[in-house]
């Protein structure tokens, strides 16, 4: 199915870097995905969890969150890559022929995605996981020059440790649960593990999810973990951070909360792993509005805000409660959104300015209105400013928050969230008036505010939430929290 | 569960634990390789033999696996990249080798410390192999630390790699199949991506020391 469709597209890549084949292809490939994804989505919201191939694939409401985004991005994306990389090639900056590669590894990367969300088997998921590292180190470094090497070494070299913490993980839960289930793949299994958990050894239970969290959240970027995140997302090519950011974080995330939703129903308790999640959530927070205030690079300020959402999120789903975690759900689908979008439209003007430095950056309004507009959209949605849908999201959290009392909590979130606002407006209003510097192409077409599609339905759901979305943020819900 | 015998168990974890101590102490790069190579070996024989002693077919497809993947292409590709980049000497930062060797030993104690608590759940005579399996983890980690030439950085990864495999063959007497062979595939891809990093690594700095790579920052 979709996987199949990504693996297929992948391989076809190959065969041609001529400008209308890759274009044809792709397009394909999209709608292929989106008639599939789609289906398998509409099919698991209206008649609940269900498998394929005797329960080898199956998705349940978290998975069709997450299948949802990767689909959405993905398109969003590709279709922004058409583009932006045949400009890369016109202005000498790749040769033709790694193009082909460029969106082979593009479609591998999205297929090991698919798999980690349509997997019901935590061993799988590691797999699944291991795999998005390796097809993205080359995307990361795919200029080749020094500084893309070494963005490259890094993310390959630090994530490949923290992951391997989280295989270390999955055995111990292997062998917590393998007495139980048997010694087969099913042990590991996440529909049946829930029914074993107040069985399993709570010593292996507690030793593997520390490790598993640990190694996850080194894909995740939970602070102290975070190194290798801007250094990758500032040197890839803008439409690969896009989907570093947008989607590959959230799947990371959703290994971990496939264990935590397990993890909630053994004799640890609720809180055990929800308290690790909320730790690396402030922490996270915390730090980021040092490194946001004080960023010079336009990419590096994405991605440090990429860390800070991501520990938004883990705070939501740490603090385990009904609102809390469905407001964590539907920040985790506006996020991914916001992202994608900021990270094309900051593609696009760091490839028309030639520079990531914020302050060689001035005067956008001027010279390229429409892109300026774009940008003011994406500065409130990404900061959660009403009527955004970000805000909404944030609010359920922090009402969570405050509710469960954990006032101080509230209070500091509110604080960083406060601060890392004032970075962003401080770095965008730079950047968006004033004298432009250097002698840039003025003007460009309407058409260039189609790219922000993707903030309008957040800026929509600030507004409005359909009672669909509500019922399938529900499911979640339930699914994550396990009928506590 | 039948398995290897007492004794010829302790025998090979003492292998593994020998091999992993020299490629801390090795001062060249090739010898660390072939330490690292020895040991993994050891750990595939250890697979086999105990495939073989239970008749279990899984296990000994994991063994012959990691013949052929670890064993067989991983030492291929690292030692060509070595001979390309003309790199000898490990690249000692912080501790020397023979510092680094008693760190070793104090980690492998730590170790033992650390499988305590899950002593009660294996059986008795694979504590030495649960505690030398960690002990491997922190070389790994401890090698990425105090060494500044690329491939010993990835000889660090490939340690952890055993540490883990060791660990958990020991914990849970294999994992299934399907997991081991994804895993597997992995780090086979993991080290060609690597090695194709390295050569573009050599193009750009003419080295492999890491110590150039310290342009991104904040």
């Amino acid at each position: 199915m979709f996987i199949g469709v990504a693996v297929i597209a992948a391989v076809g890549m190959l065969i041609s870097a001529k400008d209308t084949y890759l274009k044809l292809l792709n397009c394909v490939a999209l709608i292929l995905l989106t008639v599939s994804g789609g289906w398998t989505i509409r099919k698991t919201l209206t008649q609940g969890a269900h498998g394929y191939a005797s329960g080898a694939f199956y998705w349940d409401a978290l998975s069709a969150l997450l299948l949802t985004v990767i689909v959405i991005i993905s398109v969003y994306v590709i279709l922004y890559s058409l583009g932006y990389m045949e400009r890369e090639v016109h202005e000498k900056k790749l040769p033709r022929k790694s193009l082909k590669w460029y969106y082979f590894w593009i479609w591998v990367f999205i297929a090991t995605m698919l798999l980690v969300v349509s997997t019901p088997n935590l061993g799988i998921i590691w797999v699944g996981i291991e795999g998005t590292t390796l097809a993205t180190t080359l995307l990361v470094g795919f200029y080749r020059n020094k500084k893309a090497v070494e963005a490259a070494w890094k993310y390959v070299i630090l994530c490949t440790v923290g992951i391997s913490f989280a295989l270390l993980g999955t055995m111990l839960l292997f062998a917590a649960a393998a007495p139980h289930l048997g010694q087969s793949i099913t042990a590991l299994d996440w529909r049946m593990l829930p029914k074993v958990a107040h069985q399993l050894d709570s010593n292996l239970v507690r030793l593997g999810v520390i490790f598993t969290v640990v190694g996850y959240g080194a894909k995740v970027g939970f602070v102290p973990m975070h190194a290798w995140l801007p250094d990758a997302h500032s040197q890839a090519p803008s439409p690969v951070s896009a989907l570093l950011s947008a989607v590959l974080l959230n799947c990371a995330l959703y290994a971990i909360l496939r264990w935590y939703s397990l993890a909630r129903l053994t004799t640890l308790g609720p809180d055990f792993v929800g308290k690790i999640l909320m730790i690396f959530g402030l922490l996270s927070l915390a730090l980021m509005v040092g490194f946001i205030i004080m960023q010079k690079d336009i990419k590096r300020l994405l991605a440090y805000s990429s860390v800070e959402h991501m520990g938004i999120l883990a705070l939501g789903f740490g603090l385990g409660t009904q609102l809390a975690v469905w407001g964590a759900s539907l920040h985790l689908l506006l996020h991914a959104l916001t992202k994608a979008n900021l990270f094309v439209i900051i593609g696009s003007l760091v490839q028309k300015t030639g520079t990531r430095q914020i302050p060689r950056i001035r005067g956008i309004f001027k010279v390229w209105p429409y892109t300026g507009v774009i940008m003011v959209l994406g500065l409130l949605g990404i900061t959660g400013t009403p009527p955004f849908g970000t805000f909404r999201s944030e609010l359920s959290i922090l009402t969570g928050l405050y509710k469960t009392g954990h006032p101080l909590l509230g209070f500091l979130t509110i604080l960083f969230l406060t601060l890392i606002f004032a970075g962003f407006l401080y770095h965008f209003l730079q950047m968006l008036f004033g004298q432009p510097r250097g002698r840039y192409q003025a003007g460009e077409s309407v058409s260039t505010l189609a790219l922000a599609f993707p903030l309008l339905v957040v800026l929509f759901l600030g507004l409005f939430i359909p009672q669909s979305l509500n019922e399938a943020l529900n499911q979640v819900v339930k699914v994550i929290l396990g009928g506590v | 569960m039948v398995g290897i015998p007492e004794n010829e168990l302790n025998l090979l974890v003492f292998v593994l634990l020998t091999c992993g101590l020299c490629v801390v102490y090795s001062s060249r790069v090739e010898k660390a390789l072939f330490w690292w190579t020895l040991q993994t070996f050891a750990v595939s024989f250890l697979v086999l033999v105990q495939g073989l002693y239970s008749r279990e077919l899984e296990v000994i497809i994991v063994g012959a696996l990691l013949l052929i993947g670890k064993v067989g292409i991983i030492p291929v590709l690292l030692g060509r990249v070595l001979r390309d980049s003309k790199t000898e000497w490990v690249g000692e930062i912080y501790l020397k080798r023979t510092s680094s060797l008693v760190v070793a030993g104090a980690l492998t104690l730590i170790a033992y410390e650390v499988t305590k608590p899950l002593m009660a759940l294996p059986l008795p005579g694979f504590r030495n192999g649960l505690a030398v399996g960690i002990a491997l983890i922190f070389y790994g980690l401890l090698l990425m630390m105090v060494r500044k030439v690329a491939i010993v950085q990835v000889l660090g990864i490939l340690l952890i790699d055993n540490g883990i495999f060791l660990a958990g063959f020991f914990l849970t007497q294999g994992m299934p199949l399907l997991v081991e062979m994804g895993s597997m595939f992995d780090i086979l891809v993991g080290i060609v991506i690597i090695v194709i990093l390295s050569r573009q690594m050599l193009e750009n700095y003419n080295s492999l020391n890491v110590d150039h790579m310290r342009s991104l920052k904040g």
